[in-house]
């Protein structure tokens, strides 16, 4: 095989891969939401629509049923994994209401605004090996969709469109409380985008470079495989942490879709598959926001004497993907875990921490950290 | 391949920028902008222009765009707050001058002799934020550093006209002020409409 | 100063003299960091402890086999499901005096009354036809005072759930036979 088809093949299954990845995984996060947030206010949580291959007891006759144990004629896989298809279900079959007020066209553009930018700048978070050596044919492929030289600047770039979806469906809805939502998503996004670019400065200084394969190789070269960002600029990551949640919309900052305020908020006037498509967006930029986090501060994919950053091996890249999901759930537990902890913060609280707190202290700390790297290296 | 893209992006900005001045919702028309501006991007990309465009989307789209939407639904205009629909005569003698402009600038390109001009050979790292910061902070960091003081005079204008309007022009129009203007023996207000 | 002191006072006990700030205004919590790590400490506890569910119909709040979770053992005054209860004859106590079925507010009970055999002495009649629609029932209890012969009362059983309507219509061989102590799963448990 020639050299520019397999480029163009590897460029085809991982652009299929990024595109899937948020499609096939938020199920998975929303069961997981469902279920972290049930077991810390002490339930069960969903565990009636499984995966199941049935009860196999009734192929028995009548006389023998009892002799399987239950667990075995009653098997059933993870207890409730099949909640987000019956959601999906439901949501898919819901009567789609269009309000008489709604700016139409706005209106139905709103829930792919919300989601294509954001899926799109998955495409530049690396997931794995820059180096592999497909099958052992010597064409080396680098598991990182877009690997621009723009890097994190251009995943920011594309992924700060995404508030438009927001912005856009609570104008178009025609109604006051997703407007209010809207204009308060817009007010959060863009004072947390600040203190959050700020953090990213800092770490993008210390490490010298803005391409995000080369941030993952920064960390897995330096202190020994363990020169992740985190520890080299905790405060740094601890600033980006928070205003991820902020730009996630999330609780404790949650405050676009403030349900004793707002109804709910920007999305109140959606209903079946374009709030499902909401739905989606946002768990796809909490994928988003939590895989920079992971590639910028946590070391993305290596992982200190498991894998070698420069081996080609198969084994090695394989490996390297599964370290950088099982990251990549480690932050989005931990957001869905703050998510059923913390209380919403009030709008002037929300203000103050962005601005008063979170960006001066970002700023400080890019001063301090540009001037010890020019004084120290 | 890059001479498709150019063509591409400029048909994009100039039809989303035709679609900005002429629609009356001030949404569609700060959204058609938004396009415009990616179009731009385009067009930068298209140059080789990675840094270009990639700060072009994150200030004028991720940012400013946002700061547009965000004052759009503040004020909330309806329909009859947008003022009267311009008239037809107007409207000819704006497209005429538009048009006008285009063939003046049409007319300048058209007729310079493009031969003389060489299309320097890009490197590798043209574009990239290390080849852009080369440039910003060595052949053109006068002009840099000048800006950044405009834009620093220009915060601290607006923090000195945001701070004066707080507290002079406005101070009048408290509410709670209000009434110690008003003459004391004067009928209670809206007692008119109540009384047939 | 009277009222500055007045307002100190207001502020706990640490305001006279102490260093110690009110709480919310130490730097450290005024950073909100030890407040969530608290929260994250707490939700952390509660996410590993015993779930509360019941998962109802499979287990039941009146199992006592749950009481380790603070619940099973219901309070025997719950009015629940109706029993007729029977003499030390094993024949049933009502005399099909149709006062319960006057006193119920739900119009749920319905009694059609024959004569009683010969050789039951101690009464004229009984009832041919008991029954009472558990759906209508509002469990207020007023059969149960009308009765002059102790012959129904309310039970703690909590009743189970049907597939179809008829039958919460318990006839009387059904109200006889009520064991208010089978609250038992009618499905194993998974």
């Amino acid at each position: 095989m020639n050299e520019t088809l397999v480029a163009v093949l590897a460029v085809l299954v991982k652009a299929v891969i990024i595109v899937g990845f948020p499609l096939a995984i938020v199920p998975g996060l929303i069961y997981l939401e469902r279920k972290v947030c049930s077991y810390i206010q002490g339930r069960i949580g969903p565990n009636r629509v499984n995966l199941t291959i049935g009860h196999i007891d009734y192929l028995l006759p009548p006389s023998m049923r009892g002799a399987l144990p239950v667990g075995l004629a009653r098997f059933k896989l993870i207890p409730g994994s099949l909640q987000p298809l019956a959601d999906g279900i439901k949501l898919a079959f819901k009567e789609e209401i269009v309000p008489a007020q709604a700016d139409k066209l706005l209106y139905f553009m709103a829930p792919v605004l919300a989601f294509v930018p954001v899926a799109t700048a998955l495409a530049f978070i690396p997931f794995g090996t820059p180096t592999w050596d497909a099958f052992g044919s010597g064409h080396v492929i680098n598991l990182q969709l877009a690997s621009a030289n723009v890097g994190v600047l251009g995943l920011f770039a594309i992924g700060s469109l995404g508030v438009y979806g927001i912005a856009v469906g609570g104008w178009g809805s025609g109604s006051k409380f997703p407007l209010m939502g809207a204009v308060r998503s817009a007010a959060q996004m863009i004072s947390y985008e600040i203190a959050m670019a700020l953090a990213l400065l800092s770490a993008i200084v210390t490490a010298g470079t803005v391409d995000l394969q080369a941030f993952v190789l920064h960390q897995a070269t330096t202190w020994g495989g363990a020169g992740w960002l985190m520890f080299k600029q905790p405060l740094a990551a601890l600033i980006f942490l928070v205003a991820m949640f902020a730009e996630n919309n999330r609780l404790p900052f949650d405050l676009p879709e403030a349900e004793p305020e707002l109804v709910g908020g920007y999305h109140t006037e959606y209903s079946g598959l374009k709030f499902g498509i909401f739905f989606l967006g946002e768990y796809t930029a909490m994928i988003l926001m939590s895989g920079l986090f992971v590639t910028m501060f946590m070391g993305g994919w290596s992982l200190p004497l498991l894998i070698d950053p420069y081996a080609t091996g198969g084994l090695n890249a394989l490996l390297s993907a599964g370290v950088f999901l099982a990251k990549l759930f480690l932050v989005l537990g931990f957001q869905i875990w703050i998510r059923w902890t913390l209380p919403r913060f009030r709008y002037d609280q929300l203000m103050s921490l962005g601005w008063k707190k979170l960006v001066p202290l970002a700023l400080a700390n890019l001063v301090v950290s540009a001037i010890v790297l020019t004084f120290v290296s | 391949m890059p001479t498709l893209l150019v063509l591409l992006a400029g048909a994009v900005i100039v039809a989303a920028g035709i679609v900005t001045v002429t629609r009356r919702n001030p949404i569609h028309a700060a959204l058609s902008m938004l396009v415009a501006l990616g179009g731009v991007a385009l067009l930068m990309l298209a140059l080789h222009s990675t840094f270009l465009a990639a700060m072009q989307v994150l200030l004028y789209g991720g940012a400013i765009m946002v700061l547009f939407t965000f004052v759009i639904m503040l004020l909330t205009l309806r329909e009859d707050e947008m003022g009267p629909e311009p008239p037809a005569r107007t409207k000819t003698v704006a497209g005429a001058g538009a048009f006008f402009v285009l063939a003046i600038v049409w007319w300048a390109i058209a007729t310079r002799d493009h031969h003389d001009f060489q299309a320097p050979a890009l490197g590798g790292a043209f574009g990239s934020p290390e080849h852009f910061a080369r440039f910003l902070y060595t052949d053109y960091v006068v002009s840099f550093e000048l800006v950044t003081v405009l834009v620093m005079a220009a915060v601290a204008g607006v923090i000195v006209l945001g701070r004066r309007a707080d507290r002079e022009s406005l101070e009048g129009t408290r509410l709670t002020q209000a009434p110690a203007h008003k003459d004391p023996h004067a009928a209670p207000a809206g007692r008119d409409e109540v009384q047939p | 100063m009277i009222h500055a002191a007045h307002d100190d006072h207001g502020h706990g006990p640490h305001a006279h003299g102490d260093p110690e700030p009110a709480p919310g205004e130490s730097i450290a919590d005024r950073t909100y960091v030890p407040a969530v790590l608290r929260g994250i400490k707490l939700t952390l506890a509660r996410f590993l402890q015993k779930k509360f569910t019941v998962e109802y119909p499979e287990e039941s709040v009146y199992d006592a086999s749950y009481a380790d979770r603070g619940i099973g053992a219901s309070n025997p005054r719950h009015r629940g499901e109706h029993i007729l209860v029977k003499d030390e004859q094993g024949r049933e106590k009502c005399v099909a005096c149709l006062l319960c079925m006057a006193a119920c507010p739900a119009l749920c009970i319905h009694i059609e009354p024959e004569p009683a055999p010969a050789e039951w002495t101690d009464r004229e009649r009984r009832p041919k036809v008991f029954e009472i629609d558990m759906l209508r029932c509002i469990y207020c209890g007023y059969c149960e005072e009308a009765c002059p012969c102790d012959a129904i009362r309310l039970t703690p059983k909590f009743y189970q759930p049907t597939t179809s309507r008829t039958e919460r219509v318990y006839d009387k061989q059904r109200l006889l036979e009520n064991n208010p102590d089978a609250q038992v799963p009618q499905r194993p448990r998974k």
